[in-house]
């Protein structure tokens, strides 16, 4: 939810990003999205849409979304494993005490611009 | 030829630093800030009206959010405490800077506990830290045992969630196991609690882990 707030945040960074490094147009950018964020990557893009055309220099920068799935990390045996269907027990000893490696990640990775 | 550029910006940083700075405000003077979630309805409100019938209310300041209406903020102010309403308007939940301009508002002083009651929506809340010590979850019991299922984040973020209107358990086919069950499955750390502030029942344990929190 809140995808449009969270396009204008991006479009800030991005706009910011491209005016420290003088490039003249952003042709992508490079979002990571962990699963618990609860991002719907469309949404985002649809609402990014809009929030660009603000800025000549980005307006035509396409917004690619990775999402993350989320990994944990049992804190008693250290098994690493993938959180299927939010059931954070450790599948291999069954405790439930886990570290979340990835998954509440949101952030603007990188650019490409020329 | 395009160049890439490395970023790496959290997208929500400005809220995250309005919440960091929250928080230091609230651990300066001392105050348990609590940040109270539920759907709309729950029973938020009712739980905070018969925790300041159990507290000084100058040791208690609260944050109050509601889309329209101060109506929560009245039924709260009869008591003496200090009290700040946000009407959002339009925006589902609270967010750090909204709770940044509040304490413009409020005089800590003396204040051990600050609560936060949010807007009632079990999605929106739980994705905007405003810089809370602790996430607590209300379910009323009429709300079914699968919501932890179906609102992962909110029960994932929470460390504790209280099962409210259990006087209405002999007229519901609902099982406080089965809910804490699933609830356990999103997040084993999270604590229970049962109350009903229509009879009282389950308030002396509520009030025990609020007296635990806040600092003496």
């Amino acid at each position: 939810m809140h995808e449009m707030g969270l396009a204008q945040n991006i479009f800030d960074i991005v706009l910011r990003t491209a005016e420290q490094n003088g490039v003249g147009k952003v042709l992508r950018i490079n979002v990571r999205a962990g699963q618990l964020r609860g991002i719907v990557p469309e949404q985002l893009q649809f609402c990014f849409g809009f929030v660009a055309r603000e800025s000549p220099i980005v307006e035509e920068a396409e917004l690619v979304i990775e999402t993350l799935p989320i990994e944990g990390k049992c804190k008693g045996c250290q098994h690493e494993f993938s959180v299927e269907e939010y059931r954070f027990v450790c599948p291999e000893c069954e405790r439930e005490d886990i570290e979340v490696l990835q998954g509440m990640e949101l952030l603007v990775s990188n650019i490409e611009a020329v | 030829m395009p160049i890439k550029i490395q970023v790496l910006n959290n997208i929500l940083e400005i809220n995250e630093s309005y919440a960091e700075e929250n928080r230091r405000v609230f651990d300066e003077h001392n105050a348990f800030a609590m940040n109270m979630m539920s759907s709309p309805g729950s029973g938020k409100t009712s739980l905070l009206e018969r925790t300041l019938e159990r507290l000084d209310s100058s040791r208690v300041a609260i944050i109050e959010g509601d889309m329209q209406t101060t109506k929560d903020a009245e039924r709260l102010e009869r008591f003496g405490v200090s009290i700040v309403q946000i009407s959002t308007g339009n925006a589902c939940h609270l967010d750090g800077k909204m709770i940044s301009d509040a304490l413009k508002d409020l005089d800590l002083t003396d204040v051990r506990l600050l609560v936060i009651e949010n807007v009632g929506n079990l999605v929106c809340p739980a994705e905007f830290r405003v810089g809370e010590h602790a996430k607590v979850v209300v379910l009323s019991v009429t709300e079914g045992e699968d919501k932890p299922l179906k609102y992962p984040l909110m029960f994932r973020e929470a460390s504790l969630c209280v099962f409210n209107k259990i006087d209405l358990l002999p007229h519901l086919d609902f099982s406080l196991e089965e809910a804490r069950e699933n609830a356990r499955q999103i997040n084993p750390q999270l604590k229970f609690l049962s109350t009903s502030c229509k009879t009282g029942e389950g308030l002396e344990e509520w009030m025990d882990w609020l007296e635990s929190k806040m600092k003496v």
